[in-house]
């Protein structure tokens, strides 16, 4: 897993902040194969919360806390909710390869 | 000589001053055109006309260049006819400036809206009712990034 231990703190504090206290956050992607150099960060944030437009509010809530925290990079990340309608395979994906951080 | 480099500092602010001003008038206008529409969601998105994809377009290209050039070019250029020594600075020394300053609400927000424009940038493909949630933020998005750019016009004295 590429990612430092700041990194992991400020993710992990800024989606209980945007998510609520029981969300959890998975990296996967590029960044948990050490053999590999840069890239994306590619964030799954499970969280009990619900409703399209609350989902939306945490996601920019979360990556703006992110930003000011590490600095401008490339953060995608994807929210599995209890009443998300789309999953795309990138979902499955994630869920089947992500480390939890 | 420092005169001169007064001089360069209050002509650039005032070009990244016009810059701004030109892309929130085109933004504002594609506003206008999809009122009407408003709030999308992802089947109004979905049925939109070709004329209302052209304002949605030029909406997203509007909003993005607007914020861009708002935090690349005039933020600095204010701080430097502020007299402000923040030029070799990380970009969020400047915004906590500009906050504590009271040109800047909140720099929180000031990266909410930032992090609007990055979703037309890039990110997983979530569908029409996601695009549609990014493109209702924006629109909202739009009269905040106004007044900011309101407040950095009253600092800078145009």
């Amino acid at each position: 897993m590429r990612i430092t231990e700041t990194e992991r703190r400020v993710l992990c504090d800024a989606a209980r902040e945007a998510f609520g206290a029981d969300s959890t956050v998975f990296l996967f992607g590029s960044r948990i194969d050490d053999s590999r150099r840069g890239g994306d960060i590619d964030l799954l944030v499970k969280t009990d919360k619900t409703g399209q437009a609350v989902i939306f509010e945490a996601q920019i809530r979360f990556l703006a806390k992110v930003k000011l925290a590490l600095g401008e990079q490339k953060i995608d990340v994807l929210v599995d909710y209890p009443d998300r309608k789309s999953r795309p395979e990138i979902l499955r994906i994630a869920k089947a390869s992500g480390v939890q951080l | 000589m420092i005169s001169t480099n007064i001089e360069i500092n209050e002509l650039r602010f005032h070009d990244a001053w016009q810059e701004c001003c030109t892309h929130l008038i085109h933004a504002r206008h594609a506003l206008k055109s999809l009122t009407v529409h408003l709030p999308l969601d992802g089947q109004k998105l979905a049925l939109l006309d070709l004329e209302s994809i052209q304002d949605v377009d030029q909406l997203v290209l509007r909003y993005s260049k607007l914020q861009d050039s708002m935090g690349s070019k005039l933020f600095p250029a204010l701080l430097k006819v502020l007299m402000e020594p923040l030029e070799d600075s990380p970009m969020l020394d400047k915004l906590n400036r500009l906050e504590k300053m009271g040109i800047l609400p909140s720099v929180q927000r000031w990266q909410e809206l930032r992090e609007i424009r990055n979703k037309f940038a890039h990110d997983y493909p979530e569908g029409d009712d996601m695009k549609a949630m990014v493109l209702n933020a924006a629109c909202s998005g739009i009269e905040e990034l106004a007044e900011v750019l309101d407040s950095v016009g009253k600092a800078g004295g145009v």
